[in-house]
């Protein structure tokens, strides 16, 4: 083997290992940030949006897709607040940054935080006083209107008393 | 690659079965599934300058391709990604075949289709080879740039490299990341042959020649006046800062976005749209197949492995809600790793077949051909798992709904809506088929009309404006085009209708009448034409009229439907027509609460909603239930008991297009 040859292969193998231990690296600070998380993370960092999932079987009801027993939320929510009011596929919340408005995506999924864990929960749960956490995606038209796609009714905080 | 015409022959039949795929799920006409879509079909048609970074290559080959008598232009822009990325795939084969050129010729034809393929139907290149957008042109742009470096490396012949240079400088025009590539070529050429440096008129030609290939920029200041978005014209590209900041420098707030901390579950995301693409096995299959190359062709290995870190290392850092596409090059690298290694893998059983004799050369051509099935069918699972995602044939919304807004706009009246790039859904219609010229569209001409260009017109818009904020975007018409105090009465309801969410994430579309005056939308008493007084949840159909119960393909009803009742809470009113969802809408089209506000209606009065909704074109010709119902505004299904509950109005007849 000549010496440039050798050369090649211990540089390259070098790179090969630094990027297995990059990997390696990024999904243990991944894992022990977030858990073990079916959930992809968020395309556009903080707010993103979610990537393209490929479609289901045809034999799966995708509305009747029922929500990942224990599922863990993304990174950190869009929103924390109590729900003010409800309008069509509209929720508004008021947060300690005041009134913001949020709209639920066609998979959206709803979750009860108790505890420690999360139990699967309907959209019917929702109602004006419950403290909600919103995970999502701004809409990437211009519009930066935040769409959610997981919420997870929180325990009212100890001094709110629950409407 | 001794003999060529075989790899000739399979890599044409690749382009050909790709291109009828592609073709198969190609959106028919504009869509929305890019956001920059509708403006790069428009563009092409026009020969204008699309958005950062102009691509004058991507808008010149798609000039080319409206010329093609098939569908209308935006069909043949999407075309052009369908047609372009099957010859990108055609590449990735011959590009394997000379990397793996002393492998064993039939495992190196095989896995080099099989790699070649299996990227082709991959969730993200495939779904970019069905829209007008640069990502599969790009492709194949980048393909050939490869193809012929590596065509000189193998034959050191001057004549290409001079045509890598040149056509990698026509690359930048389909997208300006592809520069980053540029250390990765130098290097290796210089590992292949650094005595290049000695002759400087083969370097120096290549250089020029690539100059001459960047010189397509100079497009961007002599069209930068066909510009109306308002970004756009921000950093219009009329001076050298201006060209500048139009393409290296554009998009700044979206370039190295994440603070270091943030970087590791970046490339958790890169990784994940890896397994996306090739599944776990494949990523296992690709570091398999670098190692096998690093000890096989460490020179090559470097040219790839250099062009794969410049695309993760920067766009894991991008900030883009699509980044997803903007991986495409990298996982065409990781495409070219899979095959290797398979083709590595697969050479030694091959060889033994070429030396074994009688019942055991027989074992051996069954083993491959067992090997050969299995890969076939791991390629149909791929098809299977990804066609509907990436299937757009049905995608006629836009086209519809453009159609009958310029059918219905009164003669001189004014159509505002969303302008510069995410406009061209509107101006399409104008710029290429010249539609409804005495109708004004004052976006088309930049983001801010005058208010004297709608004085005395019939005033509609595809977007209701707030008072002092517009439209909510940078892209929406000034709000004081329109008083504030104004009324945005639904006139139109496309297939989405006003139940955003309802439909996937597709914009609403709706066209709605600006006025002064509110519509009657309650009223004391009245007589439809069809009485039926059937409860439907807690509201009460009161009767409809239908104007016509005769149809076309892509036409419109005119229906109105009268209501009593307690309002549902949660639910939209969905219409339908046989199987087919039409459009879903709040009760009172939107404008209910502001009408029971301001205008005081008697509590028992009787809603009337009037409009018009929009037929899909894909229908075909028969005899539907019209059916209203209610829905649950909640998309994921009926929360509440009356969801779901229809009444049937009547039946329409869809008939041909010719016969009415």
């Amino acid at each position: 083997m000549s010496r440039e040859r050798t050369l090649l292969i211990a540089a390259g193998a070098t790179l090969i290992a630094l990027i297995i231990a990059i990997a390696g690296f990024s999904l243990g600070v991944y894992v022990g940030v977030h858990g073990w998380t079916a959930g992809p993370p968020s395309v556009a960092g903080p707010g993103g949006r979610q990537p393209r999932q490929p479609a289901p079987p045809p034999d799966q009801d995708r509305g009747a897709k029922p929500p990942q027993d224990g599922g863990q939320p993304g990174p950190r929510p869009q929103l924390v607040g109590r729900v003010r009011s409800i309008s069509g596929d509209s929720i508004t919340l008021d947060t300690p940054q005041g009134p913001r408005l949020f709209r639920l995506s066609a998979e959206v999924q709803v979750f009860r935080a108790a505890e420690g864990r999360e139990q699967p929960a309907s959209l019917s749960d929702i109602v004006p006083g419950e403290h909600l956490a919103v995970f999502g995606y701004l809409e990437g038209d211009g519009t930066r209107q935040l769409i959610a796609e997981r919420l997870v009714l929180l325990p009212p905080p100890p001094d709110t008393p629950k409407r | 690659m001794k003999r060529a015409w075989p790899d000739v022959v399979i890599a044409l039949l690749i382009f050909i079965l790709c291109l009828a795929v592609y073709d198969a799920t190609l959106t028919p006409s504009l869509s929305y599934k890019s956001p920059d879509g509708n403006e790069l079909a428009t563009v092409c048609y026009t020969l204008g300058l699309a958005h950062s970074t102009g691509y004058p290559l991507y808008t010149w080959l798609g000039k080319l391709f409206t010329f093609l008598p098939i569908g209308d232009v935006a069909h043949r822009v999407n075309l052009m990604s369908a047609v372009l990325g099957a010859a990108g795939v055609a590449l990735l084969y011959l590009i394997l075949r000379l990397l793996t050129g002393n492998h064993t010729p039939a495992a190196s034809r095989l896995a080099a289709a099989f790699g070649a393929l299996l990227f082709a139907f991959s969730l993200t290149f495939w779904s970019q080879t069905g829209i007008a957008e640069v990502y599969a042109p790009n492709l194949f742009m980048v393909a050939l740039t490869v193809l012929l470096l590596l065509q000189w490396a193998r034959s050191r012949y001057f004549l290409w490299f001079w045509a890598f240079a040149l056509v990698y400088g026509l690359s930048l025009g389909t997208h300006m990341s592809n520069l980053g590539f540029a250390p990765a070529f130098a290097l290796f050429v210089l590992l292949v042959e650094w005595r290049i440096l000695l002759r400087p008129w083969v370097w120096l030609g290549a250089a020029l020649l690539f100059f001459l290939g960047v010189l397509q920029f100079l497009w961007l200041p002599y069209t930068a006046t066909t510009l109306n978005d308002v970004n756009m014209l921000r950093h219009a590209p009329t001076t050298l800062a201006g060209i500048y900041n139009y393409t290296l420098g554009a998009f700044p707030e979206f370039k190295f976005a994440f603070p270091l901390k943030a970087i590791p579950e970046r490339i958790v995301l890169y990784l994940y749209l890896l397994a996306q693409n090739f599944g776990v096995v494949g990523i296992l299959a690709g570091l398999g197949g670098m190692a096998a190359l690093l000890w096989q062709r460490p020179k090559h290995f470097f040219l790839l492995m250099g062009m794969y870190l410049v695309n993760v290392w920067f766009f894991v850092q991008y900030r883009a809600f699509d980044v997803d596409v903007f991986f495409i090059p990298s996982h065409f690298v990781y495409a070219i790793w899979i095959g290797f290694g398979l083709s590595a893998l697969l050479s030694g059983p091959a060889a033994l077949l070429h030396q074994a004799e009688g019942r055991r050369r027989a074992a051996w051509a069954g083993l491959g051909g067992l090997t050969a099935l299995i890969l076939a069918l791991v390629l149909v699972g791929q098809v299977q798992a990804n066609w509907e995602a990436n299937d757009y044939s049905d995608d006629t919304a836009i086209n519809d709904f453009y159609e009958n807004v310029y059918e219905l706009l009164p003669p001189n009246s004014a159509l505002l809506g969303r302008g510069g790039v995410f406009g061209y859904d509107m101006f399409y219609f104008r710029l290429v088929y010249d539609y409804r010229p005495d109708v004004a569209i004052p976006m088309i001409d930049g983001p801010h009309p005058e208010p004297e260009e709608l004085a005395g017109r019939p005033l509609y818009t595809t977007l209701p404006l707030q008072p002092g904020r517009g439209g909510g975007s940078p892209w929406s018409p000034p709000s004081e085009l329109v008083a504030n105090d104004a009324w945005y009465v639904p006139v139109l309801l496309g297939q989405s209708g006003t139940a955003t969410g309802m439909m996937t994430r597709q914009r609403p579309l709706v066209l709605y009448a600006v006025q002064e005056e509110p519509p009657d939308l309650v009223v004391g008493s009245a007589a439809p034409e069809h009485p039926l007084g059937q409860q439907l949840g807690s509201l009460e159909l009161v009767g409809y009229d239908l104007d016509d119960s005769l149809a076309v393909p892509g036409g419109r009803l005119h229906l109105t439907l009268y209501w009593r009742g307690k309002l549902p809470h949660r639910l939209l009113i969905a219409t339908a027509l046989g199987e087919t969802p039409l459009e879903s809408h709040q009760p009172g089209l939107g404008n209910l609460a502001r009408y029971v506000k301001e205008m005081q209606p008697p509590r028992d009065g009787i809603l009337v909603e009037d409009y018009w909704v929009v037929l899909p074109s894909t229908l075909e010709p028969g005899e539907y239930p019209l059916t209203v119902r209610l829905q649950s505004s909640l998309p994921t299904g009926a929360e509440e008991p009356s969801a779901g509950e229809s009444i049937t109005l009547t039946y329409v007849t869809i008939v041909p297009k010719e016969t009415l």
